[in-house]
């Protein structure tokens, strides 16, 4: 390209996500134009004022194991997409303990299910088949973290698959949850804390369905249709 | 069950910023134009082109300028306008985008989203709002420059119509 050369934002954009490499001709060119210098420094800016965060998190070993466990058929998967929107009632349970502490702005949760290389937000009930995939959006609120625990049917125990800090916004938490081919429904937990929070804690909130400053816990149950022969 | 995704969150952050920018050019500073900023990223974390310190920028930006192009379209054909909360004399563009002619153009694409074709729509924004030569939107699209020309030309059709249909 020559100095004389005008610049798209498509080129612009390329090159700063690039890290802004030795470009003699470009360099050139942004001596002479504001209009690019501007546009540049712009998104220099938006970077340092920070976008949503796209949360940093590594699976416990348990996750892999429960993977193992559930989802034989993994590596068939991918295709289905269809997502579903699930928000949590910004009130406490009927059950809700006496220590019950109102917050403003309750968490949610968005589950989008991945089908067939399609994504769409569910409906609530739709059944799941074999391959789907889940993924998960959360507004923590005030929570800081946020747990996930799936039913381990045959003990009747919960065991957390993966925790993460809480997003910025209501950014995608960065795992998908795969659906296998085994029969029965799946039953998830996502369980919002104030701090990270340990196994025993986890599983009270959840058995508690704890509505509280410290957690917020909420179940999902997703049937699964069974699998075609 | 669960698939992780280790280097999402570097990759996001590195193409957030741009994308952003871009959305909001075609939308306005909008709420929906954040929204479209996450669905965007989260097609890219499920069925996007795979990316690694190999993988060329420009085929991530590309794919990343399709998949934004379709889902403002989607919202566009919902509201029939550009919904913006910020002054259009804040738009931040570079030298090969005109000013007047990125507003104009994102205004005929908002009134005629409903009536004119996804490819007429995405090539005119590349081109129009964007300020991609048709070189660079034929390579963003995956056509030929032919091609490019021929959906402006049929988009700029379609507004002299829509203006005569408005002034008379």
């Amino acid at each position: 390209m020559n100095p004389g050369h005008r610049y798209s934002t498509f080129a612009l954009d390329v090159y700063w996500s690039s890290g802004r490499p030795p470009d003699v001709d470009l360099e050139k060119h942004l001596e002479s134009c504001k209009h690019c210098r501007s546009y540049l420094g712009e998104l220099s800016a938006q970077d340092a004022a920070g976008a949503p965060a796209w949360p940093s998190t590594s699976l416990p070993p348990k996750t892999r194991q429960w993977r193992t466990r559930l989802s034989p058929l993994a590596s068939a998967l991918i295709a289905v997409v269809a997502a579903f929107f699930l928000a949590i009632h910004n009130r406490a349970p009927n059950d809700a303990p006496s220590n019950y502490v109102g917050i403003k702005g309750a968490p949610a949760v968005q589950v989008l299910l991945q089908r067939n290389r399609q994504i769409a937000i569910w409906d609530g009930s739709e059944a799941l088949n074999s391959g789907d995939a889940l993924a998960l959006r959360v507004d923590c609120a005030e929570f800081a973290h946020i747990a996930i625990a799936s039913l381990d049917a045959a003990r009747g125990t919960w065991v957390q698959l993966t925790d993460a800090e809480c997003p910025a916004e209501d950014a995608p938490l960065p795992f998908t949850l795969q659906i296998d081919d085994q029969p029965g429904d799946e039953h998830l937990a996502i369980v919002f804390s104030a701090a990270k929070i340990d196994n025993h804690d986890l599983t009270e909130a959840i058995l508690r369905s704890s509505r509280t400053s410290s957690t917020w816990a909420q179940q999902f149950t997703f049937a699964k249709n069974p699998k075609m022969p | 069950m669960t698939e992780p995704l280790q280097n999402f969150p570097a990759t996001y952050r590195r193409f957030v910023a741009p994308i952003r920018a871009r959305c909001r050019r075609l939308l306005g500073q909008s709420a929906q134009a954040e929204d479209i900023v996450q669905e965007v990223f989260l097609k890219l974390w499920c069925v996007g082109p795979r990316v690694d310190p190999q993988t060329d920028p420009r085929t991530v930006m590309a794919w990343l300028y399709r998949t934004s192009s379709r889902l403002a379209i989607d919202i566009l054909r919902r509201r029939r306008h550009v919904e913006s909360t910020d002054n259009e004399d804040s738009l931040i563009l570079p030298c090969a985008a005109s000013h007047e002619q990125t507003i104009a153009a994102r205004q005929f694409i908002a009134a005629l989203a409903e009536h004119v074709a996804d490819d007429e729509l995405e090539a005119t924004m590349l081109c129009r709002v964007d300020g991609l030569t048709q070189p660079e939107a034929a390579a963003v699209l995956g056509v030929s420059e032919r091609t490019i020309r021929r959906l402006v030309e049929r988009f700029d059709l379609h507004t002299e119509q829509w203006r005569k249909e408005h002034m008379s």
